[in-house]
């Protein structure tokens, strides 16, 4: 308590403050100023100090990391960076940004950054306040970023693929990017091959596989595939025998993620 | 109170005596312009210690063995519990750091009581932590969860001032009751000051119970660095709270910055406590678990690990975050570093015990020695070890607060509440399900989708509790008071209210998959028809309200059974939209619906679909069987059958049938005879 009370006294002095600023940022800055580092790509801070930039910049509202990172962007023309700026001025969720972040996704996207083609391909498949709804020019954007094997996109492909939206009806190619998206981690990509295999859905029914990917799935605290478990085992569904005590237990975990679910790609 | 160091004795647990012991070091504390600390005094080169690091980890207020939902005792999990396992280890090493991972302050009804229903004074110390100071913890880390009630409230129970947008000036803050010890957080930073919003680590300085080489008793001084790290997908999931007020900064970038910073102001040792598993997929300052690369950021001795809800070492474990390559699972090290995760809810005690020697300049880790262990509350006969009593003692109020709170009536009914007749149009434990969801997703969307402010907004649930189990598996709750626990009975799962916005022909589709819940009956068969397939009852998903009917026709296939759709007497065109509530369960695929998979999503509400059930028994406080239980959209198909239609129910539940006015349906074998307290009942088609 009283180590407390001492850093709070300590952080409105501006001296401290300083010291306190994030090293890597101090790192980013004096890059720039070093002037050499544009011409030697030794000098170009590595993705990490980007995405810490990124960060500052986002959700830090930092203007000073803002410009860095723009600078960063601009002189380099690196997709990498030119996408951390885009979503960084996205995630200010404010019209002007947004439509300068476009600007720069697009940019990355073009030099085939997958990444960028992604987020592009998701806001165009939602919709947003700021950019209408788009499915052809989603599919685009997720197919572009797919081809590269880009996970979230193989994702999306598999939903606009699965319900035909924008493209024909194709679940057994539904399925294919499901089972792409799944193999690289992605929790929401192994419930809907999951839940194709339950149903038989284009691909052959079977319940040992979705159980299995439910449980991979969960393991990544995906709160529906640890409710599918619950509701598995308190009704004796795919293949396990009723247990109460289990169902229970994933009946509190589906509770405990829903705080933090499985992020959607 | 046990002892936790040699002479260093419980004084430290009074606020007033903290002073007294107020040797911790704080990053801030050290840059101050204070006098150079006098010299160590020198120990004597050989000199030995066992040191005990004891990690609890995602306890989520679980303070007693205590399951508030069914309000009996469970004996499988609680702090109370854990506290036995912490004295028993202070009492076996001669020298302990207790120390807490986090996801502390939220998971139970006794932490909502707390933050939200009756919300503690500045004054008071949270139960939680009351008791974390009972057992003398050392130090703790902050988990995810301990955001999701929002800034000030952390702010306030962690005794913090906090500098960040929507709290006042630190200047102008009080500091109210917090934990007795410190808790240290090193990645989350404001938006409005750029620093930490915690203290980004701490250095414990504590009298080890020590032996010289020739065997002498002595004590000696020892400087531990705490270092603290919270998973920053915080800023996605608890948005609303954190979204331009917070920001993380990257664990490793952080740790490679503080823990030089620690070992120059003198720390021995440094311990991370982080909050998060183990991912070595490339590395990312965003990443959720960033513990594999923290491993490898130079002068970590130990890290104490949480978040996943699993045990670390453990040499049986399948899951893939211990299955990396340089994860030792037997031995519990991680690239090297004794790495430990305890569980959850108290169930185990995290144990790393260092041996420890000094060269004469300063300790040194005996590596070789260093054990890695968890310890479980559950004894090798199945058991559980004993309560430590002074922890109920200590909450008695808070707990019995909770439980009345639990058992208050939040309204009435006059009518009897049950799932026994769902299948055949019994709605009397649905509508009021529906009709809470549809009230609180229309005032959502009024306040906040002013686009879709023209669109209808409907309301689907489901029979959870449809007679699986046995006739004592359906939602029964009695005429009369209704209490917060009963709405468990009315909603079974923790979902969260989801809105979706749906055309027409979503609709139908929708309908048409959840009335698979039949079997295609055909009417010219003379012998009985069951009616109820294997499709599970909870995705029979069904509308209640008198703005919208349509048809089940039980003799088509599946498919093509819904008939006669309409809205408000007019039918239902495929292009028209409707929103309509739901839970995240449904709404992001699951039991895969067509055309619900995420993507038509217009609200992922953070609130649950009980509480909101719970609000909205509150308000409208005296539920009818007029107002709240008759409203039936569907009905079967009228059509003769040549034999009977059956189903099983519960027995002797007829009565029930005909409250519900379902006129339909009659008893044909009250034994259903699998001795489930099952009978087998009728239903006329043709009615």
């Amino acid at each position: 308590m009283i180590a407390m009370a001492v850093t709070r006294t300590l952080r409105t002095r501006p001296g401290v403050q300083k010291a306190l600023a994030s090293a890597a940022l101090a790192a980013a800055l004096a890059g720039v100023g070093g002037a050499a580092w544009n011409n030697h790509a030794a000098h170009m801070p590595d993705a990490a100090t980007i995405a810490v930039l990124a960060q500052q910049a986002g959700p830090g509202r930092d203007a000073k990391a803002e410009q860095v990172l723009r600078q960063f962007a601009e002189s380099s023309k690196r997709a990498s960076v030119q996408r951390e700026l885009g979503e960084a001025l996205l995630t200010r969720n404010t019209p002007r940004d947004f439509a300068e972040g476009i600007v720069w996704l697009e940019k990355a996207a073009e030099q085939g950054d997958a990444d960028a083609s992604m987020a592009l391909g998701k806001l165009r498949f939602l919709g947003t306040p700021f950019l209408a709804q788009d499915y052809p020019r989603a599919y685009r954007y997720f197919a572009a970023a797919g081809a590269q094997g880009h996970a979230g996109a193989a994702y999306y492909l598999g939903l606009m693929l699965r319900s035909g939206y924008g493209v024909r009806e194709n679940r057994a190619a539904a399925a294919r990017w499901f089972a792409l998206a799944a193999e690289k981690n992605s929790a929401a990509a192994m419930f809907m091959l999951a839940n194709a295999y339950r149903e038989g859905d284009s691909v052959p029914r079977d319940e040992a596989r979705a159980r299995e990917l439910y449980e991979e799935a969960a393991e990544l605290e995906l709160p529906e595939a640890i409710q599918t478990l619950a509701m598995a085992y308190r009704n004796g569904e795919l293949g396990l025998a009723q247990d109460e005590m289990q169902a229970r237990h994933f009946t509190q975990e589906t509770a405990h993620a829903l705080k933090h679910p499985a992020l959607t790609p | 109170m046990q002892n936790r160091f040699g002479f260093l004795t419980g004084g430290c647990l009074s606020i007033f005596l903290l002073a007294a012991c107020g040797n911790d070091t704080s990053p801030a504390a050290l840059t101050q312009a204070t006098p150079a600390p006098a010299p160590a005094p020198s120990i004597e080169k050989g000199t030995a210690a066992t040191l005990a690091l004891l990690e609890t980890t995602d306890l989520h207020t679980n303070v007693l063995s205590y399951d508030y939902f069914k309000l009996a005792e469970d004996k499988s999990f609680g702090f109370e519990r854990v506290a036995t396992l912490i004295k028993n280890a202070r009492a076996e090493f001669p020298n302990t750091l207790l120390l807490d991972n986090g996801d502390t302050i939220q998971g139970t009804a006794l932490a909502d009581y707390q933050a939200q229903v009756a919300p503690i004074a500045c004054g008071t110390t949270l139960a939680m932590y009351k008791v974390m100071n009972t057992m003398g913890y050392d130090g703790g880390g902050i988990g995810n969860h301990e955001f999701n009630y929002g800034l000030p409230y952390l702010n306030q129970v962690t005794g913090n001032k906090f500098n960040v947008e929507g709290l006042p000036d630190p200047a102008k803050q009080t500091a109210c009751a917090g934990p007795a010890f410190p808790q240290v957080l090193a990645n989350v930073l404001s938006v409005k000051s750029k620093e930490p919003l915690f203290q980004p680590y701490t250095i414990l300085t504590r009298e080890l119970k020590a032996k010289t080489a020739d065997g002498k008793e002595v004590t000696a001084p020892i400087k531990v660095g705490i270092i603290g790290f919270t998973p920053p997908t915080i800023l996605s999931w608890d948005k609303r709270w954190l979204d331009g007020k917070v920001y993380t900064a990257g664990i490793k970038e952080q740790a490679e910055k503080y823990i030089p910073e620690m070992r120059a102001k003198g720390a021995d040792l440094v311990v991370v406590i982080s909050h998060g598993g183990l991912d070595n997929s490339a590395y990312s300052p965003t990443m959720e678990n960033a513990n594999y690369y923290v491993s490898q950021v130079a002068g970590v001795d130990a890290m104490l690990i949480g978040h996943s809800h699993q045990i670390f070492p453990n040499a049986t474990s399948t899951v893939p975050q211990f299955n990396l390559p340089g994860v030792d699972k037997v031995n519990g090290t991680v690239n090297g570093v004794p790495t430990v995760m305890a569980n959850y809810w108290g169930k185990h005690l995290g144990v790393i015990k260092l041996e420890l020697a000094h060269d004469g300049k300063a300790w040194v880790v005996d590596k070789a020695k260093t054990k890695v262990e968890t310890r479980s509350i559950q004894n090798a006969d199945k058991t559980y070890v004993a309560a430590e009593p002074s922890i109920a003692a200590a909450v008695a109020a808070e707990h019995q607060a909770t439980i009345d709170y639990v058992k208050t009536p939040i309204g009435s009914t006059d009518f009897q509440m049950t799932s026994y007749f769902a299948d055949v149009g019994e709605v009397g434990a649905i509508e009021l399900v529906n009709q809470a969801q549809a009230d609180y997703v229309a005032k959502y969307v009024k306040a906040n989708l002013p686009a879709y402010a023209t669109l209808p907004v409907l309301s689907v649930s489901a029979p959870f509790k449809s007679g699986f189990g046995g006739g004592n598996d359906y939602t029964d709750v009695a005429q009369g008071n209704v209490a917060i626990n009963n709405a468990a009975d009315l909603y079974l799962y923790p979902n969260t209210i989801y809105a979706v916005k749906v055309s027409g022909d979503n609709i139908k589709a929708w309908l048409e998959t959840a009335a698979k819940r039949f079997n295609q009956i055909d009417p010219a068969k003379t012998t009985e028809q069951a009616l109820i397939s294997s499709f599970p009852g909870y995705n029979f998903d069904m509308f209640t309200s008198a703005d919208i009917s349509y048809e089940i026709d039980v003799t088509q296939p599946v498919g093509s059974r819904i008939k006669n759709l309409s809205y408000k007497g007019a039918a239902i065109v495929g292009t028209q939209e409707f929103i309509v509530a739901t839970n995240n369960y449904r709404a992001s695929g699951g039991g895969n619906f067509p055309g619900l998979d995420g993507s038509k999503t217009i609200l992922a509400a953070p609130d649950a679909n009980r509480d909101v059930l719970i609000a909205y028994i509150k308000s409208v406080k005296a539920v009818t069987r007029a107002a709240n239980g008759s409203d039936r959209s569907w009905k079967f198909t009228k059509v003769p059958t040549a034999g009977p239609v059956i189903f099983n129910s519960s027995a002797g539940k007829l009565a029930i049938a005909t409250a519900a006015g379902l006129t339909n349906v009659s008893l044909l074998r009250a034994d259903e005879g699998s001795g489930k307290n099952l009978s087998v009942y009728a239903l006329d088609l043709s009615k």
